[in-house]
């Protein structure tokens, strides 16, 4: 089974571009980098996906789908979503809208009806259990009480069934300091979870928009690139929060019976190659 | 503290070009370019590291230091690591030549006089341990016996030392099928070992020309991307290996008191730093 991984796709409405706040650009900065055609960006993932081969049987998108959480901007993640040739899961990020995106998602009938958007795909050799870090307001994530129990007892309900975790905020520091402000602040409560539950091959996030993973309570967690905008990897105690145009990427979960999972790391775009390696066998 | 990684650097004698091995003609349908500047690439990465702030604490380079394992390409290798502003740690790869590796690095004082290319750096509070999985003459890798036996005595002399080992070949079968051909064969007796001493924060390694990472054994084990030429990443059956100019990069392994943090990076000039304001 292939589970092809996107993240932080900040999609605003039709015809709109993303832009850093005003207030925080330098009058120097070359103003073509300070918009990014995030709908763009997240229409060339897909189109790359769809090309994939093999193609992945599923694709999942760790959060931050849109930038504000309005209406308009769940339309047009729809609309640009509906070009994928497989089941797209979706789970919000800080920068989404409970309420906006399962009124958005709820036909695809994988989103439960209230409350936290958490949920399991049993459909697949993988299992996916998928979690709501969203605190509605706030850039930081929380498992609260609720969340965590009802993770522990659908984990403990298929515990020989590998299961891949999906979470917008990482559950670990990165050093990227402005970044880990924001960040999941209850790990330990989590971590005591996950422990007990052997089957977790990994815990798939968002949130850092970079590739970045950690050993986290016997398995791994990792962060994927954005579709979009990335973030300058600066792990000095103070520096600002800055992105950069490096290649936005995804990630390609690979599982496979007795050889269990293993994780790739790839970027969009188009680069010189391929140029044959060796000459083929015989 | 702070380990710059680097991987695959496959340096050739100064002013030779690195020629990918093309035994025959491609087929129709593929352009073939041979021709890589590996030196103009490592020269590239020893900058970006240079310049880095905080500056790395110390660099691994995780083996095909060289493409053929030849002194004129050790010595190339040799000039190309001296501008580096910090300690440089390396491993041999299946490319590498044990004695040649020796003969040009062994003044640094860290690499045994003879026999299997195995230390540990006991310098810094992440504990380093270097693995040897060179066969000569061949592509894949192995831990023997020797090599096994001396990795868990070390391991079992710093039991409470967090550690990062490092290993040419991954332990593991990435899906990228004909590297897999030419992996590390003995994967599970690595795995008893590494399972009794759970200080091992990640095993990092090279070969794959890519990004790719597992749960392994307790423990993470992964591979960092080439400093020149990058592996196509296609996990179809029977499929040609072919490399692909995607950005080279590196890994930055960062410990600190909640663990070891593992970033990867590009190399190269990308349009940046735009600032933004997270909560604006």
């Amino acid at each position: 089974m292939l589970v092809a991984q996107i993240t932080d796709t900040h999609i605003l409405a039709a015809g709109e571009l993303y832009h850093s706040p005003r207030r925080a650009i330098p009058a120097d900065t070359e103003p073509g980098w300070s918009f990014i055609d995030t709908a763009a960006c997240l229409a060339r993932a897909i189109r790359e996906l769809n090309a994939l081969k093999p193609r992945p049987d599923i694709v999942i998108i760790t959060g931050d789908l849109t930038d504000h959480g309005g209406g308009g901007e769940y339309a047009n993640l729809r609309s640009i979503l509906a070009a994928a040739e497989m089941p797209v899961f979706v789970i919000p990020g800080n920068h989404d809208s409970r309420e906006a995106l399962r009124a958005t998602f709820a036909e695809d009938g994988y989103l439960p009806a209230n409350g936290f958007l958490n949920y399991t795909v049993e459909d697949f050799a993988l299992r996916i259990v998928a979690l709501d870090t969203n605190v509605p307001g706030h850039h930081h994530g929380e498992l609260c009480a609720e969340r965590l129990e009802w993770l522990d007892r659908v984990l403990a309900a298929r515990p020989s069934q590998p299961t891949l975790l999906a979470m917008h905020h990482p559950p670990f520091p990165t050093g990227i300091e402005h970044m880990d402000v924001h960040a999941l602040h209850n790990p330990a409560a989590f971590a005591a979870i996950v422990r007990r539950h052997r089957q977790i091959e990994r815990i798939l996030c968002g949130h850092l928009h970079r590739t970045i993973d950690h050993r986290f309570a016997g398995t791994i967690a990792g962060t994927c690139p954005s579709t979009a905008h990335q973030l300058v990897l600066n792990v000095t105690p103070g520096a600002p929060a800055e992105f950069t145009f490096e290649p936005p990427g995804y990630q390609l979960h690979f599982w496979r019976d007795r050889i269990g999972l293993v994780s790739h790391t790839a970027v969009f775009g188009n680069w010189p190659g391929p140029y044959p390696f060796h000459a083929p066998p015989g | 503290m702070l380990v710059a990684q680097l991987s695959d650097p496959h340096i050739v004698a100064r002013g030779a070009i690195f020629r990918a091995p093309v035994a025959g003609p491609p087929p129709a349908d593929e352009r073939v370019s041979t021709e890589i500047d590996t030196a103009a690439h490592l020269a590239s990465a020893v900058a970006a590291l240079n310049a880095l702030d905080p500056r790395p604490d110390a660099a691994v380079v995780t083996g095909d230091l060289c493409d053929h394992g030849e002194r004129a390409e050790y010595e190339n290798l040799h000039e190309l690591l001296a501008p580096l502003q910090m300690p440089v740690f390396l491993i041999p790869g299946n490319h590498d030549s044990r004695d040649g590796m020796r003969a040009l690095f062994g003044h640094a004082g860290y690499l045994p006089a003879t026999g299997f290319l195995q230390y540990a750096i006991e310098d810094f509070p992440l504990r380093i341990i270097a693995l040897d999985t060179l066969i000569t003459g061949q592509h894949g890798g192995e831990l023997c016996a020797e090599r096994l036996r001396w990795l868990d005595e070390t391991l079992a002399a710093a039991p409470d030392r967090p550690t990062l080992v490092l290993m040419h070949h991954p332990p593991f079968a990435t899906g990228i099928e004909y590297m897999d051909g030419h992996g590390f064969r003995n994967p599970e007796a690595l795995a008893a070992v590494i399972a009794q001493h759970p200080q091992v924060e990640r095993i990092a390694c090279g070969h794959l020309h890519r990004s790719i990472d597992r749960r392994f054994a307790g423990t993470v084990a992964g591979t960092a991307p080439s400093t020149a030429h990058q592996i196509r990443l296609d996990l179809r059956p029977g499929v040609r290996l072919h490399f692909r100019f995607e950005p080279p990069g590196y890994q930055l392994h960062l410990w600190e008191a909640g663990g070891l943090v593992t970033h990867t990076a590009v190399l190269g000039d990308f349009p940046h730093p735009y600032p933004y304001v997270a909560d604006g």
